[in-house]
């Protein structure tokens, strides 16, 4: 069977990475263009400020789960060929274990991981400690992740989580408000709107 | 590539995940229309044709756009991690 023939012969796929209506959901939250970030980013800004400063975290992202990829759509501390690429490959980001089963996913040293140690982002970019939670709609589609991330083992523990849920849904909360604003405007982040101006 | 050993994308890779998500049939529907739009012919497509397809998707909504920005992610890191390879390279 040539490889066009098995392409011919397939179903569609059980497998959620591929599921109709959570890819649905992924671009009616604005979050498949390659523009998401310039729209999501400002929206959310305050949260990941504030994310970062209570957790201490490095680096604080919001990612989407595609296909076999993880792209990021805002973030905070966030440069390199990450930030160039805009996002990396599924089977390199520790958001995928976190999106696979759907609750939150810590390694307070993935150099000291067998899962993780030998991976790109950890042995070649020096990331050490990773904490995550997903991003869930309303109707059950992980939809992505909020993150944060770290180049020095620590211990993170349970109140890192509770930011980052937190956080989680308030980003999926204005996300959906983003969703409902016809027309290009993005939802603005508190202080953000001009109406405080002054 | 040295270090990430991140393979280039293939046009096959992509169209599969199309099937996953519609089925083969219109899969292969779907990537015909475009490919011909695009005057792309066959299965064996470089990065920067494969970029084009991955944009036509993107421009098309809906959950194949999903699947190609991807496509287009994982573009973007290989070239990216290309570039630097050989930059690193050509200081040795």
């Amino acid at each position: 069977m040539t490889d066009l023939a098995a392409v011919r012969a397939m179903a569609p796929s059980p497998d959620p990475r591929y599921a109709p209506e959570r890819l649905t959901a992924v671009a009616r939250l604005g979050l498949a263009g390659t523009a998401a970030r310039e729209q999501v980013e400002p929206a959310v800004a305050d949260l990941l400020d504030g994310l970062a400063a209570r957790t201490g975290a490095e680096t604080v992202l919001v990612n989407v789960l595609l296909a076999d990829t993880v792209a990021v759509v805002a973030a905070r501390g966030l440069d390199g060929w990450i930030a160039l690429a805009g996002g990396v490959p599924a089977e390199w980001a520790m958001c995928s274990t976190t999106a696979r089963q759907a609750a939150a996913y810590v390694v307070d040293d993935l150099a000291a991981d067998p899962a993780w140690a030998d991976t790109p982002l950890v042995a070649l970019d020096g990331l050490r400690t990773y904490a995550g939670v997903p991003l869930i709609t309303s109707e059950g589609s992980v939809i992505g992740t909020v993150c944060a991330l770290g180049t020095a083992p620590r211990t993170l523990d349970k109140t890192v989580i509770e930011e980052l849920a937190l956080c989680a849904g308030e980003v999926l909360e204005r996300l959906e408000q983003q969703a409902e604003v016809p027309g290009p405007t993005t939802v603005a982040a508190p202080g953000q709107d001009g109406s405080g101006a002054g | 590539m040295p270090g990430y050993g991140l393979s280039a994308p293939r046009a096959l890779d992509a169209l599969t995940q199309l099937a996953h998500c519609v089925g083969g049939v219109e899969a292969l529907q779907r990537w015909g229309d475009v490919t011909r739009r695009l005057g792309l012919h066959g299965m064996d497509l470089d990065v920067d044709d494969l970029q084009r397809v991955a944009d036509a998707f993107m421009a098309q909504g809906g959950a194949p756009a999903v699947l190609a920005r991807g496509w287009d992610v994982r573009l973007r890191a290989y070239r990216t991690l290309t570039a630097r390879t050989t930059r690193a390279g050509a200081h040795r």
